[in-house]
């Protein structure tokens, strides 16, 4: 059965939006990612204009972190304090990265470097996780140390040094503001680049630079998901008018579903499978990125695009 | 349901009106009168059948259908840089329809001969004439203009935008039909259908009927709200997931927890 989709100005079998809506809400829900940098390829794949797609996607990721971050902050996941220092470094490299956007935009060609920027940033983040828990698994099975989360990271040692330190009790930290401030920065430069949420890099940032403890990683990013992700639904709804909210109800629909037995799920595997699992999809998003800038395409004249939004 | 409703008075109207109108007056070709496309949230696109009266025997037909409203589109061209496929260019199209379909009762060739067809323009030749493309990044090369107007047709008749079909008007005595299909990708507006009759490179008879397309209920109030009220709209779309996202979180909270 389809279902028009006004802002879009195309129909699709409900179905398909439901299950993509439920795939990537799962995902969220298990990882502490967005899902965005999964969700925004594969809306304009069935044939969403990448711009409602983008758009869209951070308005259903909003419902379907909520939900997440519900449950993760019931399970005592989520670490505020460390939650809005993030936040405040994502929205600032957030605004900085929207000018680069805009300037990106004017240059021409910001569609390839899209695409670029995530076959790097993926391959670096997917390759780096997919081998440290690959290791860790191994090393689990012979005993050679106690399965469960990656050594403390060295450059968590040099930014315990710096000032303004903070306790964060929920991740059994204390360090530098900066470092969280930063990490935050980092992320949300990237995530208006890539016109993603965001929480695919800051997860893996969290655990691996920052030493927090993975569950908590995935709490606390879902936490700052959902302020980053209502900021971008409001800005895109009136700047670009590309909030389909026939679309996003679809995809609510699975997904916020999706998210809860996400949460469950994750209680039952261990960090390091939860991260072998999330490099291996990072790695294939990363693949797909990569097989569409080397083939030939199909038609070689487009629809200029408006390029990513978040 | 809606559709058969539609299409039986369509007919009963063609049986029962039109070949008194079409004695009556000078017209030797008529179509069924004007009616709208709704596009509601169940649209997903819409065939709608045209029946009209043809007083001329022998007489072959041409179908145009056009959109009323035809802004400008900008189009990206594609190159191979090293070993990736980069947008080198950027243009801008002009004075090309955004809707456009040609149906014919045999081939085209057989019906318009030189003088018709340099008259009635009708055929992606007539469109690739008067298509204006305007560079707007990257160096011009000799075969933009061929290889941007090839790329345009692609895309449109992937989307149900243009198409042309010989020998798909059904002609029965004096009746004729023939489908017009609506995609999903239709936009608001006016679609304007013009038909001819020829016989012998001669133009024995013409008409033109319009068609709306609108989008209707939720779909038109949604898109209504989006455009002229975006600070509402815009805060109404993030109460919505945030209520929505609380409240499946409060729902499954027995289920998840230790």
């Amino acid at each position: 059965m389809d279902v028009f989709l006004p802002i879009a100005g195309m129909s699709f079998n409900f179905i398909i939006i439901i299950g993509i809506g439920g795939m990537v809400g799962f995902l969220s829900g298990l990882f502490g990612v967005g899902g965005g940098f999964l969700l925004t390829p594969l809306l304009i794949t069935i044939g969403v204009p990448p711009a409602v797609a983008a758009a869209s996607d951070s308005n259903q990721i909003c419902a379907a972190a909520t939900s997440g971050a519900f449950g993760h902050w019931r399970l005592g996941n989520v670490d505020m304090k460390m939650g809005l220092v993030i936040l405040i470094g994502g929205l600032t490299g957030g605004t900085v990265g929207v000018q680069i956007v805009k300037y990106l935009r004017e240059m021409g060609n910001f569609d390839f470097v899209i695409r670029a920027v995530y076959v790097v940033v993926l391959g670096g983040i997917g390759s780096a996780m997919f081998f440290e828990s690959l290791n860790t698994l191994r090393k689990s099975k012979t005993k050679e140390i106690p399965p469960g989360e990656p050594r403390p990271p060295k450059l968590s040692n040099f930014f315990a040094r710096l000032p303004l330190q903070m306790e964060f009790k929920r991740s059994g930290l204390r360090t530098s503001a900066i470092f969280p401030f930063s990490a935050g920065f980092t992320v949300g430069f990237l995530a208006a680049l890539m016109g993603v949420g965001g929480g695919f890099i800051m997860v893996p940032t969290m655990i691996y630079i920052i030493g927090m403890p993975t569950i908590c990683a995935v709490g606390t990013d879902l936490f700052q998901i959902v302020i980053t992700t209502a900021n971008v639904t409001f800005m895109q709804a009136i700047t670009n008018h590309t909030v389909d909210l026939v679309l996003v109800v679809l995809l609510f629909s699975g997904s916020v579903i999706g998210a809860q037995f996400g949460v469950r799920v994750s209680r039952l595997l261990r960090g390091e499978q939860i991260r072998i699992l999330l490099s291996i999809i990072v790695l294939l998003v990363m693949v797909k990125m990569l097989f569409d800038l080397l083939v030939t395409p199909d038609n070689l004249i487009e629809l200029a695009k408006a390029g990513g939004g978040h | 349901m809606q559709r058969s409703v539609l299409n039986l008075i369509a007919f009963l109207f063609l049986i029962l009106i039109l070949p008194a109108l079409s004695i009556a007056g000078d017209d030797s070709l008529t179509l069924v009168p004007e009616r709208k496309i709704k596009m509601g949230l169940g649209f997903g696109g819409e065939t709608i059948t045209f029946h009209g009266i043809l007083s001329q025997p022998g007489a072959d037909l041409v179908v145009r259908v056009t959109s009323e409203s035809n802004p400008p589109l900008k189009l990206s061209r594609k190159d191979k840089v090293v070993f990736f496929w980069m947008n080198v260019k950027q243009f801008e199209i002009s004075n090309v329809p955004f809707y456009y379909k040609i149906f014919s009762s045999k081939k085209l060739s057989q019906i318009l001969n030189e003088d018709l067809n340099a008259s009635l323009k009708i055929g992606y030749e007539a469109l690739k004439d008067a298509v204006q493309i305007k560079i707007l990044k990257g160096t011009p090369a000799d075969d933009d203009h061929q290889v941007v107007f090839e790329g345009l047709l692609k895309l449109k008749e992937k989307l149900g935008l243009y198409q042309i079909k010989d020998d798909f008007i059904t002609i029965n005595g004096d009746r004729f039909s023939f489908d017009l299909d609506f995609s999903d990708r239709t936009i608001e507006g006016n679609y304007i259908i013009e038909c001819w009759a020829i016989k012998d490179g001669i133009i024995l008879g013409k008409t033109k009927e319009k068609i709306t397309a609108e989008k209707v209920g939720i779909s038109k109030w949604l898109t209504n709200l989006a455009l002229h009220h975006s600070v509402f709209y815009g805060i109404f779309a993030v109460i919505v997931a945030i209520s929505v996202g609380l409240l499946v979180g409060f729902i499954f909270k027995g289920k998840t927890g230790h």
